[in-house]
């Protein structure tokens, strides 16, 4: 039986443009979606401006970022909640499982909508002291 | 090589596009008192400075907040934060209680707080008004 003949004259060679191709895809597709886990919860508010703000040191291992809209709605955890709701993650009322040592840990940020009411703020302030959450910040764009 | 310039050219292209919309965002730190609602005041002593307590409020002739402190009305922020200052030469640690009422603005609010961390305060404070019905653990 016959078998069809590979010339063995052609040399094999290492094909860079198509590597290039896929390695540059990976890096598009892992940056990209870096970006949007990182922007996840960060709705477009306009933020107030401070002439004391400061650059994020640290920021703590159990951050909960809270976002009052102008539509004075709150965003947590990427979706939209009632006050019960956002009271009860700041209490941790819904786990039940906060130990004192790990409340001390968390922080709390508020990205508020320049222009929404006081009101909204206040509630935010009294649940994070009666959970015994020190680090509560307001998020301020500096002052131009 | 063509190639690989092409893409990273895209990239280039790609990441200025997203940065430039993207707005700085800082923080403004406070410090909350842990474990109970109340922050209680330093005990009084023999060199006691008076407390400063911040009054903010709306009025239907003003759009911006209004603010009295203790018991003075300023209509001119740049006046009221000079005799912040000036306050705040004389005692750094008077007890500044800032008193806001719920219509007032985050923009109001935060423009307050700064300019008491501007002037150095040692102790700020949020008043607030715990509502009956909660009980206190």
């Amino acid at each position: 039986m016959k078998t069809a003949k590979v010339p063995r004259s052609r040399s094999l060679r290492f094909m860079i443009t198509p590597m290039i191709d896929i390695v540059f895809l990976l890096i598009i597709f892992f940056l990209v979606t870096t970006h949007f886990v990182k922007s996840e919860t960060l709705e477009t508010v306009d933020l107030p401006a401070a002439t004391q703000a400061t650059n994020e040191e640290e920021v703590a291992q159990r951050r909960l970022v809270i976002t009052i809209t102008k539509q004075e709605q709150y965003l947590a955890a990427g979706r939209v909640l009632s006050w019960p709701e956002l009271e009860g993650i700041i209490l941790e009322t819904e786990s039940g499982t906060g130990k004192t040592k790990e409340k001390k840990e968390r922080e709390v940020r508020i990205r508020g909508d320049a222009s929404s009411r006081y009101e909204l703020v206040k509630p935010i302030l009294m649940a994070c002291a009666e959970a015994g959450i020190q680090k509560v910040s307001f998020a301020v764009v500096p002052v131009e | 090589m063509t190639p690989m310039i092409d893409i990273v050219f895209l990239l280039l292209v790609f990441f200025v596009c997203v940065a430039s919309d993207q707005v700085v965002e800082m923080t403004l730190p406070t410090e909350l008192a842990a474990g109970s609602v109340e922050a209680k005041l330093a005990e009084p002593q023999e060199t006691w400075t008076t407390e400063i307590r911040l009054r903010l409020f709306v009025t239907p002739e003003r759009p911006t907040a209004s603010i009295e402190m203790n018991g003075r009305t300023f209509n001119d922020y740049d006046q009221f934060q000079q005799t912040l200052s000036a306050l705040a030469d004389v005692s750094r640690d008077s007890p500044v209680i800032l008193d806001i009422a719920d219509e007032v603005e985050l923009r109001d609010v935060v423009s307050i707080y700064d300019a008491c961390r501007a002037s150095e305060f040692e102790s700020i404070h949020f008043a607030m008004h715990k509502p009956a019905q909660k009980k206190k653990t």
